[in-house]
This record gives C-alpha cells, sequence and structure tokens, in this order.
C-alpha cells in the first residue's frame, strides 16, 4: 500500500509488440520464427550481411497507423525511418532501423477507469536476434544468437507519464493488448514475447529521476512490480535518500525489482535519417480509408451489446475480446430475446458453463433454455405447499434461522428443490420462505 | 591473337570464329600472368569461373551460332568486378583484411545481370579498402600501379578496375563511384568512366560506402561499351528501394556549360589547356557552350567529407566479427579515420553543426544544380586537379588527398551523372581527361556526346605498353 | 570557431565505434581529424536558414512492398552459418555477454 506522501506516483509505460505480418519488416523472410530451427529464416538483410539493403514492409505500416488511429493519435504526414546506432550481438547491422523525430503516430490516448492515458507517440522498427545464454562444450560461459527473429515488424508505443498507480498500469496494457488482438496485428502474447513491457517509475514528474523496470513479463508482474517498485522509491524519498536514475528488472523468485545498471547519461545513438529508404508521405486517403476500415474496437462492442441486451459489464468485457464467441452470443441474445428468456441467463451457460458453440447452435441452447423455463414451477401456491413441508422438515434451520443464521435459509430452499426436481423457481421459493419465517 | 578493342569487335570475332571463347580467356589470363605482378590490378582471379562459363559458350556457339547473342548479349564479353561487388562463392573483401577470407553466400544484382547476359568474369579487382580513397593506396592488398607509369598511382577507389581495363586485362570493368572513384582512376588511366545517376543501377550485393552516394560504376575503353553495360545493369530490381526508372526529356542542340568555379587555381595547367582545346573540338562538332556560375559548388566537398564519413561510420558498425570477417582490430588507419570522423560528426552536441548543417548545404547545391539545368544541358569540368600523382606523394596527408575529390564532388553530392571521358595524355605521358555532367537520367546524351568525341578523337585507342 | 579534438575526445569517439587505437595513433588521429573538422567547418559561413536538410537525391518517396514471403533470397542454416568463425548447435557463438543492452 503506497503511504499517502507529497509525490505522486509517475509511470510511463514502453511497449514493444511483434507484428503478425507474413514477412519480415525490411526483408522478404517469413516473419513466423517462434520455435523454427535457429538461423533458418534468414537472408542477407536480416543478418546484416555486406551489401544487404532494407526494403520496408507495406502492410506493416498500414498496420501501424491502424494501431495509432485506435489509439485516437495524429497520423504523420511526413514520416521516415532513421538509424539507431548501438553495438550489441544481436543487433547485426550495429544499427537498428528504427523511427526517431518523426514517427507514424503521435499524441493519442486510451482511457481507464482511474483516468485517461496519454500516448506520446507510435512507431515502426525491426526487431533484434534472440540471445541464449548457455554452457560451451567446455563448459565455460557463453552466449547464442539466432537470427530468426532479427528484422521482424515491431510496433513500439510509448506513453506519457500519466500513469498513476500499479493497477491502473494494469488495466491500461490489458486494454492496448485487447484493441491489438482485435485489429488482428499481432498475437500480442507475453509468453510468446510478441508484447514485451516496460516502466518508467518516479514519484514525481519533475524530481530529476526515473526508474526503468523490465522483466515485465505478465499482467500480475506488472502490478507487482510497479507496487513493489513504488513502495521502495517512497521508502527511500522519505529516509530523504536521493533515487538514482536506473534500470531494474523484477525479480519474481525474490518478489522484488533489483538493481541492473545505472543509467547516468543517455546514450548517444547518433540517429540520422535512413538513406536506403525513401521517405514516408501518407495519403489522406489511405488514413481515411484504414480509418474506415477499422474493427469495432473491444471497448465500443461491450458497451453496445450491454445497452442492447442490458447483460452484466463483465460478460460484455469477454465477448468483446472474441469475435466467435461474440457472433454466437449476439445471435443467441436475439433469439433469447424474442422467446424471454433472461440475457444474463444465456451468458452464464455460455460463459460460465462453457458450452462448445462449435457443437451447440444457439438456436438449441435457446430451446433448452426454454424447457427448462417452461418446467419451472412458478404458481405460488405449489410451491407455498413444499416451502410449507421443507419447514415442516428442517425445523432445526427454521430454528437457527429465527436465531439470526441467515445462510440456514439455503438448507430450506435447497429441500424445495430437491422435492420439485429441480424444476421450482428458486427466487419465489425464497421469497415465500422469507415471508413465513 | 589480339584482343578486341570494344565488345562489337568482340562479338563480331566470336561469330567469324577467329578465335574461341576459350582462346578470349587464354589470351587474357596470359596477360594477367605477365604483367599483373607489377600493376596489382586483381586481388582473385577467377580462372576455374572464367573457364566453366567458357566451355559452355563454346558449346552453345557451335548450336546456336550468332542467336546466342540474343540471349546473351554479352556472350564473351570478360569483365573485371570491383572487390565491392559480392560473387557468391568467389572470395570478396573490399580491399580489407576484416574480409580477407569472406566467400559471400549470394552475389549483387549486377554481377548476377552482366553474367545472365553472358559476361566472363575474369578477376575481382584491387581498389582502396571499402572505397576510402582516391589514389588505390589504401588498399590492405598493396596499391595498384598506373599502367602508364608503375611509380604513379592508378587512381581510386576503384584502381584496378581502371588499370585492368587500360592493360586489357578484361573488356570492361564495374566500380563504384561515392566521390569521383570510377572516374579518377578512370582518367589516370586513360579508359572511360560512368557515374550514372543515382538510383539507376541496384547497389544490392555491393559493400556500401555511403548509402546516399554510392553509384554503380562502368568502365571500358570506349563510350559505347559502357553504354552496353550500363544498358543491361540499370533498372528496378525490388531489393534497392532507392532505384527507379526516371524520366529524361531530351533537347535538341545541346549546350554545355562551362563552370567557372571549376577552373580556378589549383587546376593544373594541362588539363586546363587540353579542356580549353576539347572545348573547341566538340564545338566544331556542333555542341553549343556557355559559361555559368556554381558559387555554392566550392562547398561540395565539405558536404562530402561530413556526409560520407557519417554514412561510413554507420555502414561499417556490422563488421564485428561475428557472422563473418574478421575483428574490427583489422581495420586499417584510413578506415578508422573516417569511421571516427562519422562518429564525431553524427554525435550528441556536434550533430546539428556538422551532420545536419551538411544535409542542408546539400539541398542548396541540389537547388543550384538543378537551376543551372534550366539554362544549360551538360556541364564540363576537370576530373581531378592534376594528373595521376607520384605513389606515396599524398598519403602522408590525409585532407590533401581527400581534396583530390574536388572535382569529383558535385555530381556525387546531387546524385545526377557524369562521364569521364580520355582526352589526351601529358608531355610525360599520362592520360588526361574530361568530365561531363547532366541532370538526372540524362545518360543518353553524355553516351552521345561520348560516342561522337571518340569518333573524331583517337586517345582511347592508345594502350599502354605491356 | 573550430572544434578540436583532443586525445581524450578521440579516445571516446573510438569507444563509440568500437575501435582500439594506440597512444601514437590517438595522437596522430588527433591532429588529422582536427584539421580535418576546421576545413569542414567552413560550411557554418554557408546561410541555410531557407532550406531543410536532405538525404535522398532520388525525389523517391513512399517505396515499400507487399506482405509476402520470399523465399528466392533466403537461407537455410548452414547457409546462415556459412562464414562464421565460431558456430555452435546451429546457433552463432559469442563469449557471454553478462553486460546489458545500452538501449
Amino acid at each position: 500500500m503506497i503511504k499517502q506522501t507529497k509525490q505522486k506516483p509517475t509511470i510511463g509505460m514502453e511497449v514493444h509488440v511483434e507484428l503478425s505480418t507474413k514477412s519480415k519488416m525490411f526483408c522478404g523472410c517469413s516473419a513466423n520464427h517462434f520455435s523454427k530451427k535457429p538461423n533458418s529464416h534468414t537472408c542477407p538483410t536480416c543478418l546484416g550481411l555486406p551489401g544487404a539493403l532494407p526494403f520496408p514492409n507495406e502492410k506493416a505500416i498500414e498496420w501501424t497507423v491502424m494501431l495509432g488511429l485506435a489509439l485516437n493519435c495524429s497520423i504523420s504526414k511526413s514520416s521516415k525511418f532513421d538509424r539507431k546506432h548501438y553495438f550489441y550481438p544481436d543487433l547485426p547491422k550495429g544499427y537498428q532501423i528504427s523511427q526517431y523525430d518523426k514517427p507514424l503516430c503521435v499524441g493519442g490516448y486510451l482511457e481507464t477507469s482511474e483516468g485517461k492515458v496519454g500516448i506520446t507517440r507510435v512507431h515502426l522498427e525491426e526487431d533484434t536476434a534472440k540471445l541464449k545464454h548457455t554452457k560451451d562444450e567446455k563448459g565455460g560461459l557463453a552466449t547464442l544468437i539466432d537470427f530468426n527473429r532479427s528484422g521482424v515488424a515491431l510496433v513500439e508505443i510509448v506513453t506519457d507519464p500519466d500513469i498513476h498507480s500499479a493497477s491502473q498500469a494494469k488495466e491500461f496494457t490489458k486494454e492496448l493488448q485487447k484493441i491489438i488482438r482485435t485489429l488482428g496485428i499481432s498475437s500480442c502474447d507475453m509468453d510468446k514475447g510478441s508484447m514485451r513491457l516496460e516502466a518508467n517509475i518516479s514519484m514525481g514528474i519533475d524530481l530529476g529521476y526515473k526508474v526503468e523496470v523490465k522483466n515485465l513479463n505478465s499482467f500480475k508482474f506488472v502490478e507487482k512490480a510497479i507496487d513493489y517498485e513504488l513502495d521502495r522509491q517512497n521508502v527511500l524519498l522519505k529516509e530523504g535518500k536521493k533515487i538514482k536514475q536506473e534500470t531494474r528488472g523484477w525479480d519474481e523468485k525474490l518478489k522484488k525489482t533489483v538493481h541492473q545498471r545505472y543509467k547516468e547519461t543517455e546514450s548517444d545513438y547518433r540517429y540520422f535519417p535512413e538513406p536506403d529508404i525513401p521517405p514516408i508521405k501518407l495519403d489522406i486517403n489511405l488514413i481515411n480509408k484504414l480509418r474506415k476500415g477499422l474493427p469495432q474496437l473491444p471497448d465500443e462492442i461491450a458497451k453496445e451489446i450491454e445497452k442492447e441486451y442490458k447483460i452484466k459489464p463483465e460478460y460484455a468485457q469477454i465477448i468483446s475480446l472474441d469475435t466467435k464467441l461474440l457472433n454466437y452470443s449476439r445471435k443467441a441474445l436475439k433469439i433469447g430475446r424474442e422467446n424471454s428468456i433472461d440475457a444474463n441467463t444465456i451468458m452464464a451457460v455460455i460463459i460460465n458453463r462453457k458450452i462448445n458453440i462449435e457443437k451447440v447452435s444457439e438456436e438449441k441452447l435457446i430451446s433448452l433454455q426454454i424447457e427448462k423455463k417452461d418446467k419451472v414451477i412458478t404458481k405460488e401456491s405449489e410451491i407455498t405447499k413444499m416451502v410449507d413441508e421443507a419447514m415442516k422438515e428442517n425445523s432445526k434451520a427454521v430454528t437457527d434461522y429465527k436465531k439470526g443464521s441467515t445462510n440456514a435459509i439455503s438448507v430450506l430452499i435447497g429441500y424445495v428443490m430437491k422435492v420439485s426436481s429441480g424444476k421450482a423457481d428458486p427466487k419465489i421459493v425464497r421469497a415465500i420462505l422469507e415471508e413465513k419465517l | 591473337m589480339k584482343l578486341p578493342l570494344d565488345i562489337k569487335e568482340n562479338k563480331e570475332n566470336l561469330i567469324e570464329k577467329r578465335y574461341s571463347f576459350t582462346e578470349l580467356v587464354d589470351t587474357y589470363l596470359k596477360r594477367i600472368r605477365k604483367s599483373d605482378k607489377r600493376i596489382n590490378s586483381f586481388i582473385t582471379i577467377t580462372e576455374k569461373a572464367a573457364y566453366d562459363r567458357v566451355r559452355f559458350f563454346d558449346k552453345e556457339i557451335v548450336s546456336k551460332g550468332s542467336k546466342i547473342f540474343d540471349q546473351y548479349p554479352l556472350a564473351g564479353v570478360v569483365v573485371s568486378h570491383k572487390d565491392m561487388f559480392l560473387t557468391k562463392g568467389i572470395k570478396t573483401t573490399a580491399g580489407s583484411k576484416v574480409l580477407s577470407d569472406y566467400i559471400p553466400a549470394y552475389s549483387s544484382t549486377v554481377v548476377e545481370k552482366l553474367e545472365k547476359a553472358g559476361c566472363i568474369l575474369i578477376g575481382k579487382t584491387n581498389q582502396d579498402a571499402w572505397g576510402h580513397g582516391s589514389s588505390g593506396e589504401n588498399s590492405d592488398f598493396g596499391p595498384t600501379k598506373n599502367p602508364w607509369n608503375e611509380k604513379m598511382v592508378s587512381g581510386g577507389s576503384s584502381s584496378g578496375s581502371a588499370a585492368a581495363v587500360s592493360m586489357q586485362f578484361s573488356m570492361i570493368a564495374t566500380g563504384t563511384d561515392t566521390c569521383g572513384s570510377v572516374r579518377v582512376p578512370a582518367n589516370y588511366c586513360g579508359i572511360v568512366g560512368l557515374k550514372p545517376t543515382y538510383g539507376s543501377v541496384s547497389r544490392y550485393g555491393v559493400i556500401a560506402m555511403a548509402s546516399s552516394l554510392d553509384s554503380i560504376g562502368h568502365m571500358a575503353k570506349t563510350t559505347e561499351d559502357v553504354e552496353s553495360v550500363f544498358n543491361i545493369t540499370k533498372g528496378v530490381d525490388s531489393k534497392d528501394a532507392n532505384v527507379s526508372k526516371g524520366k529524361f526529356i531530351r533537347e535538341n542542340n545541346p549546350v554545355i556549360g562551362i563552370p567557372k568555379e571549376f577552373f580556378v587555381e589549383g587546376l593544373d595547367s594541362q588539363i586546363k589547356d587540353n579542356i580549353e582545346k576539347n572545348i573547341k573540338l566538340l564545338g566544331s562538332l556542333g555542341y553549343k557552350f556557355k559559361e555559368v556560375s556554381l558559387p555554392l559548388t566550392k562547398n561540395a566537398i565539405s558536404v562530402y567529407y561530413i556526409i560520407m564519413p557519417a554514412e561510413v561510420s554507420s555502414n561499417l558498425a556490422r563488421y564485428d566479427g561475428i557472422r563473418y570477417g574478421n575483428k574490427r582490430t583489422s581495420f586499417s588507419e584510413e578506415a578508422k579515420r573516417r569511421i571516427m570522423l562519422g562518429s564525431y560528426v553524427l554525435s550528441s552536441g556536434y550533430i546539428d553543426k556538422y551532420y545536419l548543417k551538411a544535409a542542408k548545404v546539400r539541398n542548396k547545391i541540389i537547388k543550384e544544380i538543378d537551376r543551372v539545368f534550366n539554362d544549360v544541358d551538360m556541364l564540363i569540368a576537370p576530373v581531378a586537379p592534376t594528373t595521376a600523382f607520384l605513389l606515396g606523394e599524398k598519403s602522408n596527408d590525409p585532407l590533401k588527398m581527400y581534396l583530390n575529390d574536388i572535382y569529383a564532388a558535385t555530381a556525387s553530392i546531387t546524385g545526377i551523372p557524369a562521364i569521364s571521358i580520355p582526352s589526351g595524355f601529358t608531355k610525360d605521358g599520362m592520360p588526361i581527361g574530361f568530365q561531363i555532367m547532366g541532370p538526372r537520367f540524362s545518360e543518353k546524351i553524355l553516351f552521345d556526346l561520348g560516342k561522337n568525341y571518340q569518333e573524331n578523337t583517337t586517345h582511347h585507342l592508345e594502350v599502354p605498353s605491356l | 570557431m573550430s572544434d578540436k579534438l583532443s586525445q581524450k575526445k578521440v579516445e571516446y569517439i573510438a569507444k563509440l565505434s568500437k575501435l582500439e587505437n594506440s597512444k601514437t595513433e590517438e595522437e596522430r588521429f588527433s591532429r588529422q581529424l582536427t584539421k580535418i573538422i576546421d576545413y569542414v567547418g567552413s560550411l557554418s559561413n554557408v546561410d541555410t536558414s531557407e532550406v531543410g536538410p536532405t538525404n535522398n537525391t532520388t525525389g523517391l518517396q513512399n517505396i515499400s512492398r507487399k506482405d509476402v514471403v520470399d523465399k528466392s533470397h533466403c537461407f537455410n542454416q548452414s547457409e546462415s552459418l556459412s562464414q562464421t568463425k565460431s558456430k555452435s548447435k546451429g546457433y552463432f557463438k559469442v563469449e557471454a555477454i553478462f553486460e546489458q543492452k545500452d538501449e
């Protein structure tokens, strides 16, 4: 729990998402690299061979624009790629082709229950190779490199430091994942590494530092790590200590963020515009076409169906993520309404009983509910008879209830249900019992 | 047997069976073995590949006769590729120890196109390592000597290619011209050198020096041959995003501009006199001349020596010895100098003053050149301030060496085409030449001028004594 | 005003560029690079107030390719690894990296 202090938890998130294009960002190699034989999906370009050249993937650019639109961003009419230089074995060219000062999308936002979160930018870049740490034949330590992932299209989403709690961070990233999956542009799966998160955390925007936290490999970790880190910083500040700008990683075993590196100065990436790729000047017609082509986003879908059928928000949220489930539910709810079956009852069956929507048609589901409904005993006189019997046969329960143990009523309801083979309408049973008691 | 001068003659000879494809290669290789130890034009001689190819053609011509030239327009044209061009399965070094044993798993577009057209690869030529040089002295494999005087430099960075064509070690050669690296050695060696429009020929598979400046070039003894090669290599290939077909509308009665800023102090008087003489000659062939002024072009060399190192420092970052090649400790001094210069001009605190400033001045010079081409159709200029100089003469002073590129820089930073044409000899028998520049994609009018000029002169027919 | 590249600066730039220099080289580079920077620094005299930077002389824009897998230029595992001096079980192998990526 955060103790009340003058400072305000200030968090910005950086999210990397692997686009599920067929080919890589700058070459025609297959982008489907997960669990493939190492270094078998490479070419001169993604291996960084002498003489190789990049050629951008049109779909990746369009999908990035779509994401920007879904996040309420402005789409840059004039954009370009830039080279970002640093040396690391997973970066074959010694530079990453990314976007620096003219990203494709800027200035968007996402609403959360704890406030609006501004999106600074959404840009497109290429992924690096995968490193594996291992022991070599002689027992020494070595690092192995697999370039299958090198060059895969990667979108980077950076938020303004508008997040003020761990729960908000979790909600934000879940929302973002929902949107990306609805757009169909990425599996956006933290387990597969197609969604990667980092948080920049401080206790105030003008305290002169921010701590970068990595290894946030699940929504749970996001929440735990941020909570831990805010606590840690809070304690230090209260003790009057200065907090150093550093990179930390969440350690699930130790349940704390652990120091990795100090970041005193910004790295000098020597960005300059990528000369091998002509600039991007997006046509307003293309942007409008992409905007029109956006699928209905989860929030909208959820709100719409909630409104129309008055189902519980939780149910609406769940089905808004899954098109098949959504279409099934819509149809079932429509038929259900025509037959006066309660919408939430239908949703409960679909979601809680995890009905096999492939096998049971919407019509069948409703007809089963109708059957059940018809069989339900609602006649008061009939139920009163059964209630009287229940009270007679369960005198202890009656006494307990009158003594104040309100839960004892369930024994009586259960008796009535048994006696009626489940056909009594439990609401009416309860009402009558309560009256009699 | 006497080697043919040009592609046309070679084709006739082959059809007339004056010699076989194999005999042709025998003769080239004999020449190479006799003299290349002195000249040092080749890093790798591809004997096996050459013989494999000519064996194929000797069979084909028996069954198909002259029809093989329909499918292989350059059949029997022996080519040397600058060692910046990747050749699958054949060592490619870029003139550097970093790649001393690098065998590429793919070939460049240009190599593939020329092979498909019937060219016979005879070897990979020597060069200033990574293209860094104007003389050939920065090769990690020893400098190439000038065929006209072995105490002199052959020019760079495509030094071996120019010497090879000059010595008739091959009919044609490829090079890269980032700032004169085809024009200068062609000029020093007395042959024709083309730097085409940036973005007219694919750079895929050619080791990058400076990405926004590298232009794939061709060398031969005649303009017609350079044109024939360019017609094969030009065009879109879906691998280089900067390549396009381009449009050019030619005017009749072309006017050639004489940029006064290119004829100031510092230019060797023999070159100045030679160009003046040739202006008169071209005038008699129907070309009109006009003096023009390009005041911003004096900054071209500074723009170049900021932008080029910046791009070099980036393009050489991939050489870390992990996936191929040797470690970065194998870089020679000139490479290190340019990498560091580049990192400096891109570094935080300096990038605005140097890199960004140069990029703006570049834009201004591009606009100035665009404007002048509203006024004239071509420009004539010297290729370098002097003819070939002595080995060692400029190698101790990097800046002095850099200033050798002063006339080449304009075409490079603006991306326009330029052709270097041999136009005479000095008192000491060293080749002199001039360059003609034109608007983007105007190669046709440059070729027309070169062909016209060479129909009326014999400088290009001279061959250095073996 | 002309920028000077001190030996210390050269050392920093070399590190940034992943190059190693001896002290003699550092001294020589310091002299040479200072001279070159001094020369190219003359560009500060050119008025560029009305023009933007450019790095592309082609005039092209919006060049991209369709999202298709092109197997013709792809390598298999042995082709990928064919030129390395250090490999292991299908991977490129380097000395263990302990340092975090600086990005």
